[in-house]
């Protein structure tokens, strides 16, 4: 009885193997794997646009082989904090722009805008920005104090309905900019939250007697996945002051706050770490850039991370989304642990948003990869192959088209 | 037939100089223009703020590989620095050497410092506010009579953060708004109280002009010219027709020339004095500039920013002309939509002179990745490209750009003791500047923490 239920057991646990093995699969052999803490030798298996096996010894019968000859395979790189797919010539807003309230800096709050509706799959940064192994980010609008919903996109795919995973995954916010002062901003994130609470309890009353535009209902319905704690708040925050406002206004309640920018968290990183808050930053920035960072420092992650702060690290960009790694080894150059920097654009990345199966090489995880030709974070390493949902990528650009275009100038004079 | 073609030449020349004989009888002579702007600003270049100059110690630095930026593969050996200057350097072990202090830098790396032909510290300083925008005279398009000195703030506490990156020198230069923005500065990175006494000794003047978007914008914004490329160029002949005017005013009236800052500063463009740093993004950008630099014969020293220069790289190359870019900064302006990874290494292969420059506060302290960045993309797409090349991008080129490469920009007997000393390779993500040589004085020592430099940052933490 004992061995039958073994069997079966056994039966079970193969099952989806075979089932899987029956679509095409590739096996990558001999790479040295991120598993999250280090580079272990394994193989891993892709079976549609999932993993599907990882270990030293595990079936690869019937899958497509490739030797990866002791290179270094991470699960695709994913920036947080960009505005890719949104704008394509920054100064140029004909061609885009994340900023909803650009043309009308009275409209402050924007919650109910999904910026999802106004990503474009074929701007041409994407592939720009995938060849440097970027393969997931997060889009986000600008603008106002609630700027509105950012989308978790992966960097392959024609349409929106491909390359958009996740609309409404983070409500964005600030108190920088230009928008008043920070105590009108602060309060007006408080008294907006306060007052979509006051509607998720008491919908009809608020709709029979509410004199105000339509638009308000749209901005407060859309707060109160926010309010729930289902959907996080990503506040764009510098000033260690600030940062330690919006801890004591989120103080017992449901709401996820994420700070971004975070120039000065290391100022407050004890209350951080209590208050389970992340940071995502640039670890590039440092210096008095501005007066809400007169105490910016390179270490800012190194010290984050000694007293318990989940760092993410990000560009905070469009066209710089490629310097993502650049970014994340020079956390590292100053201070950072390096599991800390490499995870802090993938797995802490994906975790911090539960965007399950992102970020990590494990069997059922998505098959979004990157092999490369050295430790990934040095400048001398560049992708060798890039896999998206188990898509090989194009290892194409406009840009490597113009530089094969004028890599001899003789073509240009007939 | 050789004798033949020597007398038509001799007789045009007679025919010429008889030309002049006759303008000579009527204003008797023709004065050295060079001379003359030259003694004009003897006072306004001198600097009030004296600088008691001490001899910079005997020092050794050994066991280190050091990198020289002349194209020689690098090596493991030694350096002597002596007086400010670098006194020899070798392969293989340092003999004795009474009274030097000696660095034993087993596993580091040395270099040149690093220069930055493309800086706004000091003219645009942190932190960022109204009262810091000082480094374009945005009140009209042609300013050629600013200098960036003069809105050179000397506390900017970003320029301690440069130091560490091991940046010896910077260019400071007004910006873009304007078609020709004013004077820029090359300054040492040492301490003073005032711009003047920071200037690189004996680098000549440079002066910012820019084309494409920036001026256009700007001016056209407000209803004013330049609105268009049209315009932009119009600016700039506009202002070297004046200037020519100018230099012959001053070669037939000499010393009672009246003065004018503007046009004493352009006409050290076309004299030769001034070295031209030309902002300019796209290929027919480029080439339109050539033209008015063509039509009024001037010598353009460098192209800034440049991303399509690789489109143009053979011209750049035979008319010796440096472009200083970025490694993969891009998009940002329509203008900017062709730059590619591959450019300074493109430029390279043609026998240019590319520079990677930084135009930011935060670039600045890591102009060895930005290199790196740009030499990797190089190699990888198949350019023939070294490291020890691509290192002169960010030391020599830079020198060369700003008129100083006799000074520093490589590691040779003779030349200033501007020297980083790196923790690994400065081609790494993760290399540190450890020790930064100015005149063989240490300017900067990683293991020791102090105040800070600037006094704006100095007490910040002290309201704790």
């Amino acid at each position: 009885m004992k061995t039958f239920i073994t069997v079966l057991l056994a039966l079970c646990l193969i099952a989806p193997a075979t089932h899987a093995a029956s679509k095409p699969c590739l096996a990558i052999s001999g790479a040295k794997v991120w598993t999250g803490h280090n580079f272990k030798v394994m193989t891993v298996v892709l079976t549609g646009d999932k993993i599907t096996d990882v270990g030293s010894k595990v079936s690869v019968t019937g899958c497509r082989m490739l030797n990866a000859k002791g290179r270094f395979l991470t699960p695709g790189l994913i920036d947080v904090a960009t505005h890719l797919g949104l704008v394509e010539i920054r100064l140029e807003p004909s061609s885009g722009t994340p900023n909803y309230t650009r043309h009308d800096s009275t409209r402050a709050l924007r919650a109910s805008f999904d910026v999802a509706d106004a990503y474009n799959p074929r701007s041409v940064i994407i592939p720009v920005t995938r060849l440097e192994g970027v393969t997931s980010v997060i889009t986000l609008p600008t603008g106002g104090i609630i700027a509105g919903q950012g989308a978790w996109v992966n960097l392959a795919g024609s349409s929106q309905a491909e390359a958009v995973k996740k609309r409404q995954l983070v409500m964005v916010a600030s108190i920088r900019g230009k928008e008043r002062s920070r105590a009108f901003n602060l309060h007006t994130i408080k008294a907006q939250l306060l007052e979509a609470a006051s509607f998720q309890r008491d919908q009809t009353k608020w709709l029979k007697h509410q004199t105000r535009p339509y638009r308000k209902t749209a901005q407060l319905k859309a707060l109160i996945p926010v309010i729930e704690g289902k959907v996080p708040l990503m506040v764009s925050a510098n000033r260690a002051s600030d940062i330690e406002a919006l801890l004591r206004l989120m103080k017992g309640t449901k709401v996820k706050l994420i700070i971004a920018g975070g120039a000065e968290a290391w100022m407050v990183a004890r209350q951080l770490a209590a208050a389970k808050v992340p940071v995502i930053l640039n670890p590039m920035v440092n210096g008095p850039g501005s007066f809400d960072q007169i105490h910016g420092r390179l270490d800012n992650a190194a010290r984050l991370e000694k007293d318990g702060v989940k760092v993410l690290i990000s560009t905070f960009s469009v066209h710089g989304i490629r310097a993502l790694r650049q970014c994340a080894g020079n956390a590292v150059r100053s201070g950072l642990s390096y599991a800390g920097a490499l995870n802090g654009i993938t797995r802490l990345a994906a975790d911090t948003f539960g965007m399950k199966g992102y970020g990590i090489i494990e069997a059922g995880a998505q098959a979004n990869l990157v092999l490369w030709t050295g430790e990934p974070l040095e400048i001398s390493s560049s992708p060798v192959s890039i896999w998206i949902e188990g898509r090989g990528q194009p290892m194409k650009s406009r840009q490597t088209e113009l530089r094969d275009r004028y890599k001899s100038l003789k073509v240009q004079t007939p | 037939m050789i004798t033949r073609s020597a007398l038509i030449i001799a007789s045009l020349l007679l025919t010429h100089c008889g030309t002049t004989g006759l303008t000579r009888k009527k204003a008797s002579r023709v004065y050295n223009p060079i001379k003359i702007l030259k003694a004009r600003e003897v006072r306004a270049n001198r600097a009030i703020e004296k600088i008691r100059v001490t001899a910079g110690p005997l020092v050794i630095l050994e066991n280190a590989t050091i990198m020289t930026a002349t194209g020689q593969n690098e090596f493991i050996g030694y350096i002597v620095l002596d007086k400010g200057r670098i006194k020899a350097l070798a392969k293989g072990a340092a003999g004795p050497l009474p009274g030097a202090k000696r660095y034993d830098l087993k596993g580091k790396f040395i270099t040149p410092g690093i220069i930055d032909t493309h800086s706004h510290l000091g003219v645009y300083p942190a932190p960022h506010a109204k009262a810091h925008s000082d480094g374009n005279e945005m009140t009209g398009p042609t300013t050629p009579g600013v200098w960036a000195e003069h809105g050179f703030w000397p506390q900017d506490p970003n320029l301690e953060f440069a130091v560490a990156g091991g940046v010896t020198t910077i260019q400071a230069l007004p910006g873009s708004a304007n078609l020709i923005g004013g004077r820029g500065v090359t300054l040492h990175m040492v301490r003073r109280r005032g711009s003047r006494a920071m200037r690189f000794p004996g680098a000549p003047t440079t002066l910012k002009m820019a084309c494409g978007e920036n001026p256009k914008r700007v001016y056209g914004k407000k209803g004013r010219a330049p609105g268009t490329r049209m315009g932009n160029v119009r600016g700039h002949r506009k202002a070297f027709i004046k200037a020519q005017n100018y230099v012959q005013k001053l070669k037939r009236l000499g010393p009672r020339t009246p003065r004018d800052p503007g046009l004493e500063t352009l006409a050290g463009v076309l004299l030769g004095t001034v070295l031209s740093q030309v902002h300019c993004y796209r290929a027919d950008d480029i080439l339109a500039f050539l033209q008015v630099a063509d039509e009024f014969d001037f010598k353009i020293r460098a192209f800034h920013h440049g991303l399509e220069a690789y489109k143009v790289r053979d011209i750049l190359a035979k008319k010796n002309i440096s472009v200083s870019t970025w490694a993969d900064w891009w998009g940002y302006k329509l203008e900017m939509f062709d730059g590619i990874p591959e450019n300074a290494a493109l430029l390279h292969d043609a026998g240019g002179k590319p520079v990677i420059h930084s135009d930011s506060s935060l670039g600045i302290q890591r102009l060895n990745q930005e290199a790196a960045k740009a030499f990797y993309a190089g190699q990888r797409a198949g350019i023939k490209v070294t490291r020890q090349d691509a290192l002169r991008w960010i030391t020599i080129n830079a020198a060369w750009t700003l008129g100083i490469d006799h000074e520093v920009g490589t590691l040779e007997p003779g030349k200033r003791a501007d020297i980083v000393v790196w923790s690994r390779d400065p081609f790494s993500v993760y290399a540190k500047a450890e020790w930064v040589f100015v005149d063989g004085f240490v300017r900067y020592a990683r293991a020791k923490k102090g105040k800070p430099e600037s006094d704006f940052m100095l007490g910040q933490e002290v309201a704790k």
